[in-house]
């Protein structure tokens, strides 16, 4: 009994926590974001109208498609706001000609309703790090073993069908205050030299990585990127920069990247030293 | 349900285990055959190089590092010691020489070992890139050890240590006059060279052998024979061995003999009385060696080429009594 109560207080404690760092919602919404906001309407014959008071349409908001009636719309936030905006839902029923004629009021006698929405700076950050130094050689087999190919001995001392082994290089690209799944796309940069079999993820990196890929989906708060390449494979490498560029993320929300995360970066560069082609041993 | 212990099951597995074990062996013996990547004889000198055939071009201003470890038969390097602290090095100058005196530098893509102890070894290259980069690349090659081609060689010759071709000839008295009222029939000199290699190179280095002269004629053994360095710094002092020191990879003995006069009876070489003298040195077996890295390696038994494999016949003159006057 008492590590059950144990338990639920754990779990109330979760809620709770949730409850408390829960952002970017409909009332709090990040600068960028696009919310949704309902109402469910009388069963009266009536019109519902959503105005924004406290800011500027189109500056400050918009409602997304241009559409502020009916019982649900989208807003999209444009600004941070000191004071509050005011999200008001007018209902105003609509009489009859009868009605009218019998004298019904021509105000349609609204019903009003109204959240106060605050308007935060975006600290949704699609950032890349760096997992290992940023400085750092190549990998290389230790030794090298120095392959016979041909199996009879021509290939001996020559570079050109060994092993160097696979130099491999990780970005954890994290997601902060992200609403649901949030995607990005991204490019790589690689110097412009001839690196051999460079892949992403076990993808063989080719010209349709020129433009950018985008990843979409990503439900975890991190996301690790594996860049490989064959150390040496076109003979000697040459000292290069692998960069891994973050653009255009967004969540779920819609909210794009407001680089807000001090000392984070959209993108994160490892310098890579090459290692020599060093052919085999040769002995008279 | 199969039943797995009737006959023909059983018949079925018992060729199964046969064949395991005839796989079991291939395995095994792929492993026991593993093969060093060349084989250096003692003493030898061998030149190691990378980047000699890169297409890259030579890779100028990188910088080299050798080094040589210990190895077992199938090239994996050891790591004897407690704790284990990584592999363990060969010892410079017991194991091998630098002749080239250093083992690191730039451009070093080229670098001479003298072995100097049998065994397995690794010789490692770490190529460091130039400038900015530390980042380097190991290569490394097993070599095997042995005394395989230390080779101790015997040639008849000239005192000068050129091949001497005319082994068969007459005694060195022959047409010089006898001493009057004497019956001195003078002694020869016959040279024999050694030569002694290592993989087919000349050693320079301190080596030595062991000999026996054979000396016979038509009546037996004789032991009359006298051998006497050429060379210098040649210690035959004691009877039976030869110790060379000072860079002599050939030297040149000097055996005299006294002469046999009597009948030069080539049709019955055994007669009694043939005079001829046959000599011949033989290194003994085994005790060729050479000093590498202050041990001595020793020439493998059952080496060719440790004796004349056609001896020198000092041909006799005619027995020619004082001359008598009546």
């Amino acid at each position: 009994m008492k590590t059950l109560r144990k338990l639920l207080i754990v779990i109330v404690g979760v809620f709770v926590s949730v409850q408390v760092f829960a952002q970017n919602s409909g009332t709090n919404p990040f600068v960028g974001s696009t919310h949704d906001y309902h109402v469910d309407k009388s069963t009266l014959t009536s019109d519902l109208t959503w105005t924004v008071t406290g800011g500027t349409q189109d500056v400050d908001y918009e409602f997304v498609g241009d559409v502020n009636t009916g019982e649900d719309i989208k807003i999209k936030w444009l600004t941070a706001s000191a004071t509050p905006y005011t999200l008001q839902v007018s209902e105003v029923r609509k009489f009859t000609a009868t009605e009218i004629a019998g004298g019904a009021p021509a105000s349609g006698c609204p019903t009003i309703r109204q959240i106060s929405v605050t308007v935060e700076a975006n600290t949704f950050d699609v950032y890349a790090d760096l997992v290992t130094a940023a400085h750092d050689c190549a990998f290389v087999n230790s030794p090298v073993v120095d392959n016979d190919t041909a199996g009879d001995g021509s290939n001996l001392g020559d570079n050109s069908d060994d092993d160097f082994g696979t130099t491999t290089r990780e970005y954890l690209i994290t997601a902060v205050d992200a609403i649901g799944d949030w995607s990005y796309t991204y490019t790589l940069t690689h110097g412009g030299e001839n690196v051999g079999d460079l892949k992403v993820n076990g993808v063989v990196y080719d010209a349709s990585f020129a433009s950018g890929k985008t990843i979409t989906g990503i439900n975890t708060p991190t996301q690790t990127i594996t860049v490989t390449y064959k150390t040496n494979l076109n003979r000697q490498d040459q000292d290069f920069d692998l960069v891994f560029t973050v653009t255009g993320a967004t969540d779920s929300l819609g909210t794009s990247d407001g680089d807000a995360t001090a000392g984070k970066t959209d993108d994160a560069t490892y310098k890579v030293y090459a290692v020599p082609a060093t052919t085999g041993i040769t002995t008279d | 349900m199969i039943k797995l212990y009737n006959k023909e099951n059983y018949s079925l597995m018992k060729k199964l285990l046969k064949l395991s074990w005839v796989l079991a062996f291939l395995i095994a013996s792929t492993g026991a055959f593993a093969q060093a990547d060349a084989t250096h004889s003692v003493g030898s000198v061998h030149t190691f190089k990378v980047n000699t055939v890169d297409a890259d071009g030579n890779h100028t201003g990188n910088s080299y590092t050798w080094m040589v470890y210990q190895a077992d038969a199938d090239g994996n390097a050891i790591d004897a010691d407690t704790p284990k602290d990584g592999d363990d090095v060969a010892t410079l100058d017991t194991d091998y020489a630098l002749p080239g005196g250093t083992n690191t530098g730039v451009d070093l893509n080229e670098l001479p070992i003298q072995w100097l102890k049998a065994g397995d070894y690794l010789v490692e290259v770490a190529e460091n890139n130039a400038g900015t980069g530390t980042c380097s690349t190991l290569r490394r090659i097993h070599i095997s050890v042995t005394a395989g081609t230390i080779d101790l060689n015997v040639f008849a010759s000239k005192i000068d240590g050129s091949s001497e071709t005319t082994l068969t000839s007459c005694n060195d008295q022959s047409g010089k006059i006898i001493t009057r009222g004497g019956n001195d029939f003078g002694k020869s000199v016959r040279y024999f060279a050694f030569t002694m290699k290592t993989d087919s190179q000349d050693w320079t280095g301190n080596w030595g052998f062991n000999y026996t002269i054979s000396e016979t004629n038509g009546s037996g053994i004789l032991s009359s024979a006298v051998v006497e360095a050429v060379t210098a710094d040649v210690d035959a002092s004691v009877d039976g061995t030869i110790l060379v020191t000072g860079n002599h990879p050939l030297i040149v003995l000097k055996v005299t003999v006294d002469n046999t006069p009597g009948p030069s009876d080539d049709s019955h070489p055994n007669a009694a009385a043939n005079g001829n003298i046959t000599l011949n040195i033989s290194a003994t077996d085994a005790s060729p060696y050479i000093v590498a890295g202050g041990t001595n390696a020793y020439e493998l038994t059952g080496s060719a080429n440790n004796t004349l494999v056609t001896p020198y016949v000092i041909t006799a003159s005619p027995n020619t009594t004082d001359i008598s006057i009546d």
